[in-house]
């Protein structure tokens, strides 16, 4: 055996810029690295649950909620457009 | 209730995600989508926290590095380095140990450099999937006979519907003599191939001990004999257990190194799948 581990990657446009997304998996839990073409530095994000136990995209670590927001609905897009084909 | 990231959230969702915080902080092996044997990287490993029945996930450098006492004797990072890379010795024989992957039917012999960590120091690794090359000897085209030199198809290997697998794995922790240096080093279990493997891993038949969530268990935290240990050490996934198929030759540069390439059949003969 000689490689281990692997986790898939796809590249996305976020306004003008392609961003590139990885999907890692830990125990118990996915989440997602983004790559940014540009200055912006990477953003780690997951889906979590509110209080009103609805889904919503936040960041890890916690500060840049916003950003999350925008991008987790382009990784559900993608999914859903994979699925589909 | 807490808020995070300015969201309302329970107290049990705050602790989930304050904790994957941390899980993430501690990880730099998540930077990089696939990890090579001879690069030497560090690894995802879960490991037993002494004298309880419960786990840390680390990381530990892949690459066994034995006490510095005991055969091959390294006792610095520059020793490391040569031996692992290789080298000629002063009689002229090429010496190289790369100690990945440790031989689960030699594991527990009494002279290999194995074998406290078995019975002391077990552990699992985690994968997603491994990657193999299939050996296929094509007809040369004058003579018709098989050419001698293989050409290699690689493969990427996982279980069915699980997005990470347990491997047993063996660890020591390691110190340089001279820097002070200390790592923890592992290596992984390899048993004899299943059919599936039998046909992907072909010119050696050999495949990564693959545990399902009891024996993982069990090899962690079971107080073993050295006949369990043996048994579990060869353990033989089933092939029906498990996937693979074919990645583009060129693989290893690609933007997404899992997308599957599939080749003309005449070219590469289709695996032969347990039902």
């Amino acid at each position: 055996m000689v490689i281990v581990q692997a986790n898939e990657t796809f590249d996305l446009e976020f306004g003008n810029n392609t961003i590139s997304v990885e999907q890692i998996q830990i125990p118990g839990q996915k989440f997602f690295r983004v790559v940014f073409s540009n200055q912006i530095p990477e953003l780690r994000l997951l889906r979590a649950t509110n209080s009103e136990q609805k889904k919503f995209w936040t960041s890890i670590p916690e500060g840049r909620q916003k950003l999350a927001e925008q991008i987790g609905p382009l990784i559900e897009q993608y999914y859903l457009a994979k699925k589909k084909t | 209730m807490c808020y995070y990231n300015g969201v309302k959230v329970t107290r049990s969702e705050y602790i989930r995600l304050k904790s994957i915080e941390k899980a993430i902080a501690k990880y730099d092996f998540l930077d990089k989508p696939l990890h090579i044997g001879f690069n030497y990287d560090n690894m995802p490993v879960l490991k037993r926290i002494p004298g309880q029945d419960d786990f840390e996930l680390t990381q530990m450098e892949w690459g066994f590095l034995p006490d510095g006492d005991k055969w091959p004797y390294i006792k610095t990072r520059e020793q490391a380095t040569k031996i692992r890379k290789g080298y000629v010795d002063e009689k002229g024989r090429y010496v190289q140990y790369t100690l990945l992957n440790a031989v689960s039917e030699e594991l527990l012999l009494k002279n290999k450099v194995y074998r406290d960590a078995a019975l002391n120091r077990r552990c699992l690794a985690l994968s997603t999937g491994f990657y193999e090359w299939r050996h296929i000897f094509p007809p040369n085209k004058r003579t018709g006979l098989p050419v001698k030199t293989a050409v290699k198809y690689p493969y990427r290997i996982g279980v069915k519907d699980q997005e990470y697998f347990y491997i047993a794995a063996i660890w020591n922790p390691w110190t340089d003599e001279q820097t002070g240096e200390h790592v923890d080093t592992m290596a992984y279990v390899t048993t004899e191939a299943n059919s599936l493997m039998a046909q992907v891993h072909n010119s050696k038949k050999r495949m990564p001990t693959i545990l399902n969530e009891e024996l993982a268990w069990e090899w962690m935290f079971g107080n073993l004999s050295e006949e369990r240990i043996s048994e579990i050490a060869k353990t033989q996934f089933s092939a029906n257990k498990m996937e693979a198929y074919s990645l583009p030759k060129d693989f290893l540069v690609s933007v997404d190194p899992t997308a599957p390439f599939v080749y003309p059949e005449t070219e590469l003969p289709p695996l032969q799948l347990v039902a």
